[in-house]
């Protein structure tokens, strides 16, 4: 069999990657498909640890695999919605732009 | 029946307030004003119902005891009693009352909250007289210049503010210093009731029965040096005495006349009363040492105040310094009460009877003549009294019967301001001769004074304003007939008043602050 | 029925104070009711007073009391006496009163006041009457200062004439400095001795020797101390008696209706004094040099009064200084001979001083209210009535030989006062001369000189109401004198009654020639002088300064006011700066207080509390800026920091659990 840390190397690659793409882009898309590249990341490792850990015949793992999978898509399917609504409103949607969060300085 | 005679002194003092309650909801200015007089008057029925079954009891015992535990940290009690010092003033303020809210029913601008407030006075009056207990007492003490300085300074004269604000604050003052001085002597003597400080503590509705204790052995002498002079130094400005008197001129010209009839004719008898429940008893020794300096110190205020008034050119100053002259008569047998054994019993049985005879007395009189400077100022538009003249023509009913008052001020026999004058003089002269004899001068003055006041009011031409001004309606008749009234039955039978106070002439006579 | 006379005696004293009371309440115009009421009051006075005449003579001495005031174990009581001397007290009052009320009618009936005269005369008859039987110095007192009152209200009566209000005032002042003296003298003399009752079932201050043991105690400057509680109550005497220096409100209250001066001024309250000392005298005598001085002070004001009526040009005011003089005389005869001399004087001088007064009110009535002497003239013609009995007064007065009672009363002054001492008793001579003269000044010029009235004024005699109680009060000028003389004095002994025997009374032929002399002597020279004059006295050009003097009545008053009332106007303005003295104080003291508040405020609480507080706060701020400006809004930066953080905890919990 193939070694467990290979997958779990594997993961925390993508997950990096994911993470790098989080911070680093601009775009709110691109923001979002590197969030999924995450989840990816961490159903990967949840399936890795199903696979080869100590109850294999049961569902846990791959049920909660499939719940994050659904619950993923509702996210992004949110996610798309507020980008567009954003982009509606402030005919951007570059998160560097987005910052009415911060405090005025007076 | 029983809940009315277990805590008969506490309903009498509380009945008031649900006068006051009653107001509340009243809207309609006549129907105040009748809730008012009810309330007055049942007040004053029950009080004198009271008294008298207390005179019929002898007079001679503590009656209507209420002592409930209030702070016992401090051993402030609730402490309630009817006894020969404060049955007269009780009833003085009784008989009062309804007189002066007559006085101010026809006032405009009396609405709900003088009435109110004149109720609440009348409580506090009451709860100052029957308590027993310094924080008891002190609370009322406090309590009675609230009403009074509002009254002053909503319905009083030009200079209101100002006057209701040094009467406030000065006789505040005072009763800081009473305060001050109390708190000294707990801590030296672990109680605060007046009756236990006076070493003829009540039998055992107590705990138990009390020995005179020798309360001014606790207290260390120069202490209690401080402690005499600081109470009454306290005392002093309410009275008023001489050097502390400067808050009355401006209260009693300012105030509304109904209001100074009050503060005249009860609430300067406040200060007296203490001095005989408070001082008296506490230090037998100092009481002794100081009484001649106190003599002199009567004295002084006696004929210092009266020579005073011969200048003043406002009917209501003058009426207010010989109101203080007055007073000092009563201080003066304080004094002579005071006196220890250089002064014989019966001397001091004169003086006290007298101090309190000239406490009713004076309260009567004062009340009247006040009543009559506000019924003139208001009718004629001045208050000075070069603007009045020739009364005589267009008033003679009201020249009458001011007459009358005025010279019961003088001290005519016949009516009740000799009397006590008489037994006062009796008491003081044997030991203070010569503050007796200026007092004495005193009351030449004071019937020169009156007399200028009545020549110049009464007789003489007929000034501008004085024209205007018509003669007592049926209610002012009404209002004054019960102190005429009292003026010539005190004057001619004064023994039942000297009855009331008997339990306490007989305490002094037995020892008591010897 | 013995019983009952004691007890209904006090009517003679309430029977006018109710009719004083009822006519108090009535109306105006309701005058003949209120005269018929004061006259049914002392009517019934009288009636008692007389019963108890009658019950003295039979019976001895007795009071009736009851107490009044019970201070604790002592108690006061007031009582009132039947005795020789209240009883023929009560009796003149009550008679003159009468005589007096009637004539008042008839005299202010014009008027519009009446019933007001008749309340305040009923007034005073009721304090009078109750000071002379009074058995008690406080109930005594008491009546003396109701009778100053009603005195006070009478002089003052025409209140829209200025100068009877003041002289009203006067009166009520200057008695009650004497009151003042009598109070303190009456509480001394009862802290002294217990007692202020002077007949009480032995008790009393006048029985027996109750007195003696302390006569002489307690010395202070010389006189013992029961001496000067008799020179402070002689004080009060003095101020109701006129004697110097007391006397200035007699004149004064001439102001006052004629009735009032007759009945007041003349006849009873200003005997009140002298009625004082006679009841006191047990006490005084037990110190002889008191009497001394009331002698003396007496014999003074008596030789004051005769040189001042001897320069004065109002009628009324002439009989008030002869008043003046003759209580001086009543004095001294008090001082010197005791009771029976002074009393004797006081009731026959009651009689014709009344009567002079009352004639002279018919004069004054009769020329249409002319007071001056000067003005008058030939009403011997005009108003015989009146003449005649003016002209009894005037003798009773002057002391003509044996025909009327004043040579009876003041016989026997001068004849005790010649064994007393010999100055006095040349001074009293003096006096006596000077009375006739100036009397004589006055009857000559009234009545027989010729008129000097306005022309065409006729006077007329005054009404019967009138003159009919000059007619009985000069009968019994005339009559009364017979009770007292030296060979039969029946009024000596009724005086002193059931106790002891009287002075041998040896009589003084030497005395009575003398006083006959005199009296003709001064009668003689005034007529003399004032024969046929109409217009200037003689004796203002004779005696020029010393006669202007004597007008003035020797600037006394006036000097008083300067004196006495300068002095106290002074005192009060004084005290009057000191009390605005004592509100610039307060207000010093006020603003000092305000001051300290301020500066606490501005310095202490404005600048360190509250300013350092709010600098804290300033910085917090500033710091918190500083530590904003981190965020700046950037998502991507928050995620970053927050992934940063979270790798860092675990590498921590990696550690630590390592």
């Amino acid at each position: 069999m193939i070694p467990l840390n290979f997958y779990l190397f594997f993961a925390a690659a993508l997950f990096s990657i994911g993470l790098a793409g989080v911070l680093i882009r601009r775009n709110t898309i691109a923001v979002l498909i590197s969030l999924e590249l995450m989840f990816n990341a961490a159903n990967i490792n949840f399936i890795a640890f199903w696979r080869y850990g100590l109850m294999p015949e049961q569902f846990g793992g791959y049920l909660f695999t499939l719940f994050s999978i659904a619950i993923a898509a509702a996210e992004v399917a949110i996610g798309l919605a507020l980008a567009i609504l954003i982009y509606r409103k402030f005919r951007n949607i570059e998160v560097d732009r987005l910052n009415d969060l911060k405090e005025d300085i007076e | 029946m029983s809940i009315f005679t277990d805590h008969a002194l506490t309903w009498l003092t509380f009945i008031p307030l649900l006068g006051v309650l009653i107001n509340c909801v009243v809207t309609s200015s006549f129907t105040v004003r009748v809730i008012t007089l009810v309330t007055t008057l049942v007040v004053m029925v029950y009080g004198l119902v009271l008294c008298v079954l207390f005179a019929g009891n002898k007079a001679a015992t503590l009656a209507y005891v209420e002592h409930y535990p209030w702070i016992s940290l401090v051993n402030a009690n609730y402490f309630v009693g009817l006894d020969g010092i404060n049955a007269i003033p009780v009833v003085l303020t009784l008989l009062l009352m309804p007189v002066v809210v007559l006085a101010a029913w026809r006032n405009p601008r009396a609405g709900r909250l003088f009435f109110s407030l004149l109720l609440i006075e009348q409580t506090a009056l009451l709860g100052v007289f029957t308590a027993l207990n310094f924080y008891h007492w002190f609370v009322f003490y406090e309590l009675t210049l609230v009403p009074v300085y509002f009254l002053i300074k909503y319905y009083g004269g030009t200079h209101r503010s100002d006057a209701a604000f040094k009467f406030f604050l000065y006789t505040l003052a005072g009763s800081v210093l009473l305060f001050v001085c109390y708190q000294l002597l707990h801590y030296y003597t672990g109680t605060l009731d007046f009756v236990t400080l006076g070493g003829h503590g009540i039998m055992d509705t107590i705990e138990g029965p009390l020995p005179g204790q020798d309360f001014e052995r606790m207290v260390p002498s120069a202490l209690a040096i401080f402690l005499f002079w600081g109470i009454f130094i306290g005392l002093a400005v309410k009275v008023p005495l001489y050097p502390l008197h400067s808050w009355l001129p401006d209260a009693y010209t300012q105030a509304p006349p109904e209001v100074v009839m009050l503060m005249t004719g009860v609430m300067s008898k406040i200060g007296i009363y203490a001095l005989v429940r408070l001082l008296l008893p506490l230090f037998p020794e100092l009481n002794a040492q100081f009484a001649p300096l106190v003599a002199w110190l009567a004295a002084l205020s006696i004929i210092v105040s009266i020579l005073v008034a011969l200048q003043k050119k406002e009917i209501r100053e003058v009426f207010a310094y010989s109101s203080m002259n007055h007073v000092g008569f009563c201080v003066l047998a304080f004094a002579c009460v005071m006196g220890g054994a250089a002064v014989s019993s019966s001397d001091k049985a004169f003086a006290l009877s007298g101090l309190f005879l000239q406490v009713f007395s004076h309260g009567i009189t004062a009340a009247c003549l006040f009543y009559f400077a506000g019924l003139l100022e208001e009718r004629g538009n001045t208050v000075l009294i070069s603007g009045f003249g020739g009364l005589r023509n267009v008033a003679p009913v009201m020249t009458g019967l001011f007459g009358v008052a005025l010279f019961a001020s003088i001290g005519l026999p016949g009516l009740s301001g000799f009397v006590s004058e008489f037994l006062i003089i009796r008491g003081t002269l044997p030991s203070y001769p010569w503050q007796t004899a200026v007092s004495c001068a005193g009351l030449i003055v004071t019937a020169l004074v009156f007399l200028k006041l009545m020549e110049r009011i009464f007789f003489g031409p007929v000034t501008p304003q004085s024209e205007t001004i018509h003669d007592l309606t049926p209610m002012e008749k009404v209002t004054l007939i019960p102190l005429i009234f009292l003026m010539f039955a005190i004057g001619l039978f004064p023994q039942p008043l000297v009855y009331l106070a008997q339990g306490a002439i007989q305490l002094i006579e037995g020892g008591v602050g010897q | 029925m013995s019983d009952l006379c004691p007890r209904l005696f006090c009517i003679v004293a309430l029977a006018p104070f109710l009719a004083a009371l009822v006519s108090a309440f009535m109306r105006r115009e309701q005058k003949k009711n209120s005269a018929i009421l004061a006259i049914a009051g002392i009517s019934a006075s009288l009636v008692f007073a007389l019963c108890g005449l009658v019950y003295v003579l039979t019976h001895g001495p007795i009071t009736v009391g009851f107490n009044w005031i019970v201070p604790g174990a002592n108690a006061i009581r007031l009582s009132w006496v039947l005795d020789p001397l209240s009883t023929s007290m009560a009796a003149m009052v009550s008679f003159v009163g009468l005589l007096i009320f009637i004539y008042s009618y008839a005299y202010m009936h014009d008027d519009v006041n009446v019933t007001r005269f008749f309340t305040f005369l009923s007034l005073f008859a009721g304090g009078m009457l109750t000071l002379v039987i009074s058995n008690s110095l406080l109930l005594l007192f008491m009546a003396w200062e109701i009778v100053g009152l009603a005195s006070y209200l009478l002089i003052g009566f025409w209140y829209h004439k200025p100068e009877a209000v003041a002289a009203a005032r006067k009166a009520f002042i200057t008695t009650r400095v004497g009151d003042i003296f009598f109070l303190i003298g009456i509480v001394w003399l009862y802290s002294l001795t217990g007692t202020i009752t002077f007949l009480e079932e032995g008790r009393g201050l006048l029985e027996g020797n109750r007195l003696q043991p302390i006569a002489a105690a307690g010395l202070i400057f010389g006189l013992p101390a029961l001496g000067w509680c008799c020179l402070l109550i002689f004080g009060g005497a003095a101020g109701k008696s006129g004697q110097i220096p007391l006397h200035v409100w007699l004149p004064d209250a001439m102001e006052g209706p004629t009735p009032v001066s007759a009945l007041i001024h003349a006849a009873t309250m200003v005997a009140a004094g002298v009625f004082l000392i006679a009841r006191l005298y047990p006490v005084f005598v037990l110190v002889p040099l008191v009497l001394h001085i009331v002698a003396w002070i007496g014999v003074l004001t008596a030789l004051l009064g005769a040189f001042l009526a001897v320069a004065q040009n109002d009628i009324k005011r002439i009989l008030a200084y002869s008043t003046i003089s003759q209580l001086g005389l009543m004095m001294l005869g008090l001082a010197t001979g005791g009771p029976a001399v002074g009393m004797f004087h006081l009731m026959a001088h009651a009689f014709f001083k009344a009567l002079l007064f009352l004639g002279a009110g018919s004069v004054i009535h009769g020329m249409a209210g002319e007071q001056n002497i000067w003005k008058m003239g030939g009403l011997r013609k005009s108003m015989p009535v009146t003449c005649l009995c003016f002209v009894v007064g005037y003798l009773a007065l002057s002391g003509f030989p044996f025909l009327f009672s004043g040579f009876w009363s003041k016989d026997e002054i001068l004849a005790a006062t010649f064994a007393f001492d010999r100055t006095l008793f040349v001074l009293a001579v003096v006096v006596s001369l000077l009375t006739a003269f100036y009397m004589t000044r006055l009857v000559m010029l009234v009545f027989f000189n010729p008129s000097r009235a306005a022309d065409g004024f006729h006077a007329h005699e005054s009404p019967r109401l009138m003159t009919m109680p000059l007619i009985v009060l000069a009968i019994f000028s005339i009559g009364f004198g017979f009770i007292g003389t030296p060979w039969w004095n029946g009024f000596g002994k009724f005086l002193a009654g059931h106790h002891g025997a009287e002075a041998e009374h040896h009589v003084n032929y030497f005395v009575m020639v003398l006083s006959s002399l005199i009296a003709l002597s001064g009668i003689g020279a005034g007529y003399l002088v004032y024969r046929g004059r109409g217009l200037t006295d003689p004796l203002e050009t004779r005696l020029g300064v010393v006669y202007r003097l004597l007008a003035q009545r020797l600037y006394i008053d006036e000097m008083y006011d300067a004196v006495i009332g300068g002095g106290l106007r002074m005192i009060s303005k004084l005290l009057n700066a000191i009390e605005l003295a004592f509100e610039l104080v307060l207000r010093l003291l006020s603003a000092v207080v305000t001051g300290l508040a301020w500066i606490l405020e501005k310095a202490g609480d404005r600048y360190l509390v509250d300013g350092s507080f709010d600098r804290m706060c300033d910085g917090l701020r500033i710091t918190g800026k500083r530590f904003l400006s981190v965020q700046r809004g950037q998502i991507t930066e928050t995620i970053g920091y927050g992934t940063l953080g979270v790798v860092f905890g675990c590498l921590i919990v990696w550690s630590l659990l390592k």
